[in-house]
């Protein structure tokens, strides 16, 4: 299929994409995630946070385009090494390709969190900036209300783990941004997505574990 | 001159006034204004006295609420919009504000009986019922919600992931809010509901403690 805005000799081109998917995507999961991404496409708003200006630019589909597009160049279908995953990025493999399974549509996930989960995996591919690998989980490492935080897959703890970030601009970060703008500024959005983004916000800085890059994204956007 | 009624006619007098009362009695019941019905879904229906489709609730003989025939087709929108999984459908906002009460009595029985695993579908309910409380007792559904027992995987709320130690745990921080989400969002509408200027101070000390 010859789409206006980009073009594939191989895989699949969904309209108004760019980013081809690979043909063994099955066509159910193309269909999900060019949905998502087209919402995406159609996100306004009047206003955004600085440090959504500095990562996304404004507050506006074209700006969300370009940024997945020009880090994403295609789409597969793959494990990501674990029954749980949704999505990841294997840079050593190819550092524009991202990864989804498909829980991508097993898993009941709102609208809003499958897009962080993709946003959060673009930020992935720059190579430029080491692909933003994950800083290790403090020890220890307890949650707002002193409980420790734990894997849901494994129930270990997850201090020491490579799963947290300790900048604001990381993918933790970055996607706790665009979340919380899109909860605060978003005009074109249904109150259940604006709901949504703010409730998966405030669960993504989390794991933002380094108290100034916290406390910047909160005088940012919180 | 007026002729004396024979005891067999005033018999059949008696009989007619008492038999007429029962009739009435039986399909003209005065709601009780305690009721709280809880009613099965399939005595949701269009009322069939019901002139007017879009009309407010009205009541079955035996007392329960019923749908309205616009309810019943917005119920079928939100079918259609949770099949297709956009959340943005803007008929979200346009379609779903002042609900009936035989409406948000259709929404909770459409969270109790979504599976588990839905955890957007039953958050969407309860962020649809949770943007319209009105009185202290539709509190008891959030409650219900707040309650529920954790769910352990997105593939079988019953049962808790299967241990792998390859595992990447940067993977998993959209699962483990999607886990609790309709808790987190009841949590939300509550504290919105708590915060709002709408709201009577009444029903703010009931909702307070649900916030915690």
């Amino acid at each position: 299929m010859i789409a206006v805005f980009g073009f594939a000799l191989n895989g699949n081109v969904a309209p108004s994409m760019a980013t081809t998917f690979d043909s063994n995507v099955p066509k159910n999961i193309q269909q999900q995630m060019t949905q998502d991404l087209l919402f995406m496409q159609s996100v306004q708003g009047a206003s955004s946070s600085p440090l959504h200006q500095d990562i996304f630019g404004a507050m506006d589909g074209v700006s969300y385009k370009t940024f997945f597009e020009s880090r994403v160049k295609a789409i597969g279908l793959n494990g990501c090494g674990n029954g749980n995953a949704v999505a990841c990025v294997i840079p050593f493999f190819d550092p524009n390709k991202m990864w989804i399974t498909k829980n991508y549509i097993n898993f009941s996930h709102p609208e809003i969190a499958r897009l962080m989960v993709v946003y959060h995996e673009a930020r992935h591919t720059e190579s430029q900036n080491g692909n933003w690998g994950h800083a290790t989980c403090p020890t220890p490492f307890f949650d707002d209300n002193g409980k420790p935080m734990t894997s849901i897959w494994t129930g270990a703890s997850l201090a020491g783990e490579p799963a947290c970030d300790v900048t604001p601009l990381g993918s933790y970060g970055s996607s706790t941004i665009l979340l919380k703008n899109i909860s605060r500024y978003c005009d074109s959005c249904t109150e259940k997505v604006k709901m949504d983004a703010g409730i998966y916000a405030d669960d993504q800085i989390k794991r933002v574990t380094d108290l100034s890059a916290k406390k910047q994204i909160q005088q940012d956007v919180f | 001159m007026m002729k004396k009624p024979s005891p067999s006619t005033l018999f059949g007098l008696l009989v007619l006034v008492v038999g007429g009362g029962f009739f009435l009695l039986k399909f003209n019941p005065k709601p009780d204004p305690g009721f709280s019905p809880q009613p099965s879904f399939e005595q949701i229906t269009v009322s069939p006295r019901t002139s007017n489709p879009n009309s407010m609730a009205s009541f079955s003989p035996e007392g329960t609420p019923v749908l309205s025939a616009s309810d019943r087709a917005r119920l079928e929108v939100l079918d259609q919009i949770l099949i297709s999984k956009n959340d943005n459908d803007p008929r979200l906002d346009s379609d779903f504000k002042n609900l009936s009460d035989p409406m948000k009595e259709a929404l909770r029985k459409k969270y109790r009986s979504a599976p588990p695993e839905d955890r957007n579908g039953r958050g969407t309910y309860v962020f649809l019922l949770g943007r319209e409380i009105q009185t202290m007792a539709e509190l008891d559904f959030f409650r219900e919600v707040l309650q529920e027992t954790p769910c352990l995987s997105l593939a079988d709320c019953s049962k808790a992931p299967p241990n792998d130690s390859h595992s990447d745990p940067a993977l998993e921080s959209a699962n483990a809010t999607t886990l609790a989400y309709p808790q987190k969002m009841a949590r939300a509408m509550l504290d919105r509901k708590l915060h709002s200027d709408e709201t009577s101070a009444e029903l703010k000390k009931a909702i307070e403690p649900l916030t915690r």
